[in-house]
C-alpha cells in the first residue's frame, strides 16, 4: 500500500511556507508605495502664535492645503457662545472630520481648540472647497447684508455664501453641510503648535 | 489540489473558450522531460525567476526614479538624488534597489552557467540550433538592457561607461558619427541620452519576455537534451509536473539563499556588483583612473581592448558574438555530449578558462603584462572556433549508451 | 582532472600578480568600528564640529539625526545644530564651494557617500585622518602630505591636527578619527543595521524552505528509477 501521507504533508508544509514567504515579500513593496520619509517630514507644519497680534488671522499651508491660524481676543472667545440655535452642529458631532483627538472637554469642543485663544482650523469650506473670508466684527454694520442681522462674527465664504462662527462652526440654512474640519495638532512650546 | 482546480467546471469553462487549461496541461504538467537531468539544467528556471525579480523591483524603482541630469548643486543631479531618496526615504527602497543591482549580476552569472551546460552537453546541435540562436540573442539583449540601466544612477562609472561604449558606434566608417549623435541625442552623453536610456531600459525587458517565451516554445518543439546527448525513449521521460516543478523550485530556493546573502550582507558584491566609483556623481570633466565595465561585460571588453586598432577591435568584439552564433554549424561531431568526447571536452575547458582570463584582464588597468595575457586569451578564444570543425576528426568518442 | 589543477593554478597566479601590483600603495589601517549609538553620537560631534566647516552631507537632514534610532538626538540638540535652518534642511557646510576652491584649490566633496565611494571605506577614512606626516622629499607642504592618499598630496589640510601632535593626545585623536569614520559609514547606508537584522530571518526562513523542498523532491522522485 502506497503511503501518500508523507508526500501530502511535505506538499502542505511547502505550500504553507511558500504562501507565508510570498505574503511577507509583498510587505516591502506596499511600504515602498506609501508616502516616503521625506514626504512624511513635510507632513507636519510648525506655527508660533507669538508671531500674531491679538485678533490677527493668517492662512498657512499644511500638506498643501490652507489652514486658518487665529489669535482670538477675549471678546472673540465670548462671541463663540450664545448662538447655538443658529448652528447646524454646535457640538461638532456630525462626522469624524469635524472632531479631533485633543477635544477632551466640552469647552474644547465648543471653542474647537486646545487653548481657547489660539484657533487652528481647516480653511477649506466644506461646501466646495473655497477659502472663506474673515469677518470677525459682530453685526451687519461692517459687512452689509451678506451676513445675517445677528452675525456673531466669524467666516463668510464668498463662493456660495456659507457662514461659520469664530470657532469654524457652520450656520444652518447655508450650502455647506459641516463645520470647518478640525486638524490634529499639539503644543510643543508655550505658543508653538505642531500641526499634523 | 492542482488536479481539483484543473478538473473543475470553472476551468472547463475557461478552456472551452481559450484552450488555456490544455496548454497548461501540455506544456507545464504532462510535458515529457528526460529523467536524468542534473543540476546544470536548473539554471533556465532560475534565470526566469531572476527576470521576474528584476521586472518587479524595476517597476517599483521607476516609481521614484527621476531620469533627469538637472544639476542640484556640487556636481549632483536629480537622477543621482532620486536614487539616494530611494535608498534613504522610500519605505524599503534600499532593499528594492540592492535586490535590483544584485540580481543584475546574478542574471548574468546564471545565464553563463546555462550556456556552459549547453556547450558541454551539445544542446546547440541539431535539431536545437534555433534554440541556441535565440539564446545568444537573449544574451545580447540582456547586455543591452544592463548597459542602458547602468547609466541611470548617473554616477562616475555610469557616465564614463556609457561614453566609452557609445564611442564604439563612432568608429563605424561613413555613418559612425551621425549614428553616434543619434544614439546619444547630442554630442556627448547627457540629459537626452539619460532620458531615452531610461525608456529603453523600461521597454526592452518587456520585449525580452516575448523572446524568452519564444525560447521556451522552441524548446518545447524539440524537447530538452540531456547529459548523455542521446534521445530518451518514452519510458525514460517523466512528466514535468510534479518531478521538475518540484526540483526546479528547490533549485530556485537554493539560488534565493545565495542571492539574499548578497542582498542583505554584501549588496555591493565586494565592489563587483555595485562599483565603488559609481557612488561619486558623474563628472564629465574627469575620467576615473581605471575605467572598466562591470564584470559580466569584461570578456567582450577585453577582446575589444587587446586589438591595437579601434575599428578592428570592434570587429573583433562583434566577431566574438558571431562565433557563438555559428557554433551549431562549426561543430561537426555526430556525438552530442562532451561526456563521450574526450578531445572536445579538453578543448572546451581551455575555452572556458580563456573566457575567465579575458574577463579578469578586462577588469584590470591596461599594463603591458595584462595586454599580453589578454591577447593570448583572445587568441585561444578564437582558436576554439577555428579548430572546432576539425575536432571530431581527431576524436575517438566513447561508446554511447543505448538510452538515457 | 589534472588539467583542472593546471588551469586553476594559472588563475590563482593571475590573482596573485594583481594583488602584488595593488600592494604598491600602503595597506590601510583598521578602524575596527561598531555602529552603536555612543560611537555614532561622538562621530556626529566630530562631523558637526570639524568636518562641516568645509564639507556637507547633502543626503542627511537635521530631522534624520533625530529619526535614525542609531543616532536619535533630541529636538533641542537638533535645534542647537541647525540654527536658522529648517529642521528638514540638509547638513550643508557654511563654507561656499567657491570660497573653498579659492582656499584649498578643490571643492571639498560631499561626505554623505564617502564611506562607499572610496576603496577601503571606514578604514580609508580612518587612515587618511591619522596619516598626515612630513614629506620626506620636502616637496609637499606640511598638512597636505598624507601617506595613505594616492599621490600623497591631499588638498584637505590635516583636519584633526594629527601632524606633530602631543603623544599624550594620540589615543584621543585616534578615537575621534574612528568615531567620525563610523559616523560616515552609517550615513552612507543608514539602514544597514536593519538590513542585517532582516537578512538573518530571511535567510533562516529560506534555509528551512530549501530543506522542506529538498525532502519533497526526494519523496516525489521515489517513483522514478534514476
Amino acid at each position: 500500500m502506497e503511503d501518500k501521507t508523507r508526500r501530502k504533508f511535505l506538499y502542505t508544509v511547502a505550500s504553507g511556507m511558500g504562501a507565508a514567504g510570498a505574503a511577507v515579500t509583498v510587505v516591502p513593496f506596499v511600504r515602498a508605495m506609501q508616502p516616503a520619509a521625506d514626504t512624511l517630514a513635510a507632513s507636519t507644519t510648525e506655527f508660533d502664535f507669538s508671531t500674531l497680534t491679538p485678533g490677527e488671522l493668517k492662512v498657512i499651508p499644511w500638506r498643501g492645503q490652507p489652514v486658518f491660524v487665529l489669535y482670538r481676543t477675549p471678546e472673540m472667545v465670548k462671541d463663540i457662545y450664545g448662538h447655538n440655535d443658529l448652528l447646524l452642529d454646535p457640538m461638532s458631532r456630525a462626522i469624524p472630520e469635524v472632531q479631533a483627538g485633543w477635544m477632551k472637554t466640552d469647552e474644547q469642543r465648543i471653542t474647537r481648540s486646545i487653548k481657547p485663544e489660539y484657533l487652528v482650523i481647516s480653511a477649506v469650506c466644506t461646501h466646495l472647497g473655497c477659502v472663506p473670508g474673515f469677518e470677525p466684527t459682530p453685526g451687519q454694520k461692517a459687512w452689509g447684508d451678506i451676513v445675517p442681522k445677528d452675525w456673531p462674527g466669524g467666516f463668510h465664504c464668498p463662493c456660495h455664501g456659507s457662514n461659520y462662527d469664530l470657532a469654524g462652526r457652520v450656520f444652518k440654512d447655508v450650502p455647506a453641510p459641516y463645520n470647518l474640519h478640525a486638524l490634529p495638532y499639539k503644543y510643543i512650546k508655550e505658543t508653538t503648535v505642531l500641526i499634523g | 489540489m492542482l488536479k481539483k482546480i484543473l478538473d473543475s467546471r470553472a476551468s472547463e469553462w475557461v478552456d472551452e473558450r481559450t484552450h488555456l487549461v490544455r496548454y497548461i496541461r501540455f506544456h507545464l504538467i504532462d510535458y515529457p522531460t528526460p529523467k536524468n537531468l542534473n543540476f546544470w539544467y536548473a539554471f533556465g528556471s532560475i534565470a526566469l525567476a531572476i527576470l521576474a525579480i528584476q521586472i518587479v523591483t524595476g517597476v517599483f524603482l521607476a516609481m521614484d526614479y527621476k531620469p533627469s541630469t538637472m544639476p542640484t548643486g556640487n556636481g549632483y543631479s536629480e537622477a543621482f538624488d532620486s536614487v539616494q531618496r530611494i535608498m534613504r526615504d522610500v519605505g524599503y527602497g534600499w532593499l528594492i534597489r540592492y535586490a535590483h543591482a544584485v540580481a543584475a549580476s546574478f542574471f548574468f552569472f546564471v545565464i553563463y552557467l546555462h550556456m556552459v551546460r549547453s556547450m558541454y552537453y551539445g544542446s546547440y546541435k541539431k535539431p536545437r540550433e534555433f534554440l541556441w540562436l535565440m539564446g545568444i540573442f537573449i544574451l545580447i539583449f540582456m547586455q543591452a538592457i544592463v548597459f542602458f540601466g547602468y547609466l541611470l544612477p548617473w554616477g562616475q562609472t555610469s557616465f564614463w561607461g556609457a561614453t566609452v561604449i557609445t564611442n564604439i558606434i563612432g568608429a563605424i566608417p561613413v555613418v559612425g558619427n551621425w549614428l553616434l549623435h543619434l544614439v546619444r541625442g547630442g554630442f556627448s552623453v547627457g540629459g537626452p541620452t539619460l532620458n531615452r536610456f531610461f525608456v529603453f531600459h523600461f521597454l526592452f525587458p518587456v520585449l525580452l519576455c516575448v523572446v524568452v517565451l519564444w525560447h521556451v516554445m522552441a524548446l518545447h518543439v524539440v524537447h530538452s537534451n540531456n547529459p548523455t546527448g542521446v534521445e530518451p525513449s518514452k519510458k525514460n521521460t517523466i512528466p514535468f509536473h510534479p518531478y521538475y516543478t518540484v526540483k526546479d523550485l528547490f533549485g530556485v530556493s537554493v539560488f534565493l539563499i545565495i542571492f539574499c546573502w548578497f542582498v542583505f550582507y554584501h549588496p555591493t558584491g565586494f565592489g563587483l556588483m555595485m562599483e565603488t566609483d559609481n557612488f561619486n556623481p558623474a563628472n564629465p570633466m574627469r575620467t576615473p583612473s581605471d575605467i572598466t565595465p562591470v564584470w559580466y561585460l569584461t570578456p567582450w571588453y577585453e577582446i575589444l581592448r587587446t586589438v591595437p586598432n579601434k575599428l578592428l577591435g570592434i570587429v573583433g568584439m562583434v566577431f566574438a558574438y558571431v562565433c557563438l552564433f555559428l557554433m551549431p554549424w562549426l561543430d561537426r561531431s555526430p556525438v552530442r555530449s562532451a561526456r563521450y568526447r574526450p578531445v572536445y571536452r579538453q578543448v572546451l575547458f581551455i575555452f572556458f578558462v580563456a573566457v575567465l582570463v579575458l574577463g579578469y584582464c578586462g577588469h584590470q588597468p591596461v599594463t603591458p603584462m595584462y595586454t599580453w595575457i589578454g591577447r593570448s586569451a583572445a587568441i585561444v578564444y578564437f582558436s576554439f572556433f577555428v579548430i572546432l570543425p576539425f575536432v571530431h576528426k581527431f576524436e575517438r568518442t566513447k561508446p554511447l549508451p543505448e538510452d538515457v | 582532472m589534472k588539467h583542472a589543477m593546471i588551469y586553476m593554478t594559472l588563475l590563482c597566479a593571475l590573482a596573485g600578480i594583481s594583488a602584488a601590483q595593488a600592494a604598491e600603495t600602503l595597506p590601510l589601517k583598521h578602524a575596527n568600528i561598531r555602529l552603536d549609538q555612543t560611537t555614532l553620537r561622538k562621530g556626529l560631534q566630530v562631523f558637526a564640529g570639524v568636518c562641516m566647516g568645509c564639507h556637507s552631507a547633502r543626503y542627511v537632514t537635521y530631522k534624520d539625526l533625530m529619526d535614525y534610532p542609531e543616532i536619535g538626538i533630541t529636538r533641542k540638540q537638533a535645534d542647537d545644530l541647525r540654527g536658522e535652518h529648517p529642521l528638514t534642511a540638509a547638513l550643508i557646510s557654511g563654507m561656499s564651494p567657491a570660497d573653498a576652491k579659492v582656499s584649498f584649490g578643490k571643492v571639498p566633496p560631499d561626505l554623505s557617500l564617502m564611506a562607499l565611494a572610496r576603496r577601503g571605506g571606514a578604514n580609508y577614512i580612518y587612515s587618511i585622518l591619522t596619516g598626515f606626516k612630513h614629506d620626506p622629499t620636502g616637496r609637499i607642504p606640511d598638512g597636505n602630505y598624507n601617506v595613505y592618499f594616492p599621490g600623497h598630496r591631499i588638498a584637505m589640510p590635516d583636519p584633526l591636527s594629527w601632524l606633530d601632535h602631543d603623544p599624550a593626545e594620540t589615543k584621543g585623536l585616534e578615537q575621534q578619527a574612528r568615531d567620525v569614520a563610523a559616523f560616515l559609514t552609517f550615513i552612507a547606508d543608514p539602514h544597514q543595521n536593519k538590513r542585517h537584522e532582516i537578512g538573518f530571518w530571511v535567510i533562516g526562513f529560506l534555509i528551512l524552505m530549501t530543506l522542506v523542498l529538498w525532502l519533497l523532491k526526494v519523496e516525489v522522485w521515489r517513483d522514478v528509477k534514476h
